[in-house]
């Protein structure tokens, strides 16, 4: 945690000030636009900067506690850089009956990190969630929009390989 | 004036005031963890649960935040039910919060006993997340803490984790806890809270380390306000008034 706290602050530095500016400036002063507008910075830096969300607090008039009780409410606002594209692993129960532990251990392995971590190069954040509603496809899992269902360990490594060629096309 | 009816006593009760305002003026005592008069009632400790019969039906309500609207009201702050209820509350706060004398009073009082099975899971005191500390801090005018993530994750914390600008170093916060867990340490006129670093102003009568300079600035809106604590500041409004009387 501290280590990635020093990583979210030395990158403030460099995160620029005027594309938060240009962000907020779509919006007029009013506290009741301080989700979406953390959502645009959300998916703009994949983070929340904390100089950003300072300066939010100020341009929409809201708390600066409120701002950070909104911002680590929410699983859709990390206050850690996401990678490029995210890994969504279900570990609901019928994913979970069906093996999605093995799925995400493979994933673990092929990537090298735990679920809840970012890869090194920043292209791949690893997550799981309680359901993605797809339960006849058991176990599922996805990555950005894009479900990928009944998969095997065997597969994980396929859809990875493939889905970082498509990337690099 | 509004009839209504508490554990069987009929009582005339203002309208708009809570169940357990209600019952205080009566001297029926009901259990509380986060109740403050002097703040908005949260009903985030469940403690004082009660049950009430309205137009024929039963239900469990938060006898702090329930106003008083309708004639004719029948609570029942004490049956077998609420009993249950108020134990089993009191058994997870004491699972947050193990060596709160307070709450193992109220553990006593309900016949719960202190599991070691309970306490081997962590034996480490928590917060009880009953929000006391955070309207504190906002009646105060300071509004630097607020509950941040969700879940079994949620705790209090200044923003961004940083120590607050806002921060007075009032110590509203610490002395309204009710499980004395937010730590403040006054340590040779230096105060330690929320990983701030306050120094303390000496009453000039008496000496006694008495309140943060910040926390006076905010109190009295001057820079430099004069530096009288509280004890030797009635008793020297008394000293003028009782000369007063004896002059005039």
């Amino acid at each position: 945690m501290a280590d990635n706290l020093v990583a979210c602050l030395e990158e403030d530095v460099s995160t620029d000030t005027s594309e938060i500016e240009d962000i907020l400036s779509s919006y007029p002063k009013e506290p009741r636009f301080l989700l979406p507008a953390l959502l645009d910075i959300q998916k703009r830096f994949r983070y929340l900067p904390v100089s950003a969300m300072k300066r939010v607090a100020e341009y929409l008039c809201v708390l600066e506690t409120r701002v950070f009780s909104v911002a680590t409410f929410y699983k859709a606002l990390s206050l850690t850089p996401k990678g490029e594209r995210t890994i969504r692993v279900c570990a609901g129960t019928a994913c979970h009956l069906r093996g999605s532990s093995s799925i995400l251990r493979q994933i673990e392995k092929e990537l090298g990190i735990l679920s809840g971590d970012t890869t090194e190069d920043g292209m791949f954040t690893l997550e799981t969630v309680n359901c993605l509603g797809a339960c006849a496809l058991a176990p599922v899992m996805m990555i950005d929009d894009r479900v990928y269902g009944k998969m095997t360990p065997h597969k994980v490594c396929e859809v990875l390989r493939k889905d970082s060629c498509n990337d690099s096309e | 004036m509004i009839e209504i009816v508490i554990d069987g006593q009929k009582c005339y009760v203002e309208k708009g005031i809570t169940i357990l305002e209600a019952a205080k003026t009566m001297g029926i005592r009901i259990p509380t963890k986060c109740y403050h008069p002097g703040l908005s009632p949260s009903g985030s400790c469940r403690l004082c649960s009660v049950e009430i019969k309205e137009m024929g039906r039963h239900r469990i309500v938060m006898s702090c935040m329930f106003p008083i609207e309708n004639p004719g009201l029948e609570v029942i702050t004490f049956n077998e039910r609420i009993k249950k209820l108020r134990s089993f509350i009191v058994e997870m706060l004491l699972l947050r919060s193990p060596d709160d004398p307070s709450l193992k009073a109220l553990a006593r009082e309900y016949g719960i006993e202190d599991q070691p099975s309970h306490n081997s899971y962590t034996r480490e005191n928590k917060c009880i997340l009953c929000g006391l500390c955070i309207s504190a801090c906002e009646a105060s005018g300071s509004a630097a803490l607020s509950f941040i993530n969700r879940g079994h994750e949620r705790e209090v914390a200044t923003p961004f984790d940083e120590p607050s600008l806002t921060c007075t170093g009032c110590g509203a916060c610490a002395e309204i806890c009710p499980v004395n867990f937010i730590e403040m340490e006054d340590k040779d006129g230096v105060r330690f809270i929320w990983g701030k670093i306050f120094a303390l102003a000496k009453c000039r009568i008496c000496g006694k380390y008495f309140a943060t300079f910040e926390q006076l600035a905010a109190a009295t809106g001057n820079d430099e306000p004069e530096l009288l604590c509280m004890r030797c500041k009635q008793l020297e409004e008394a000293r003028i008034i009782g000369h007063g009387i004896t002059t005039g």
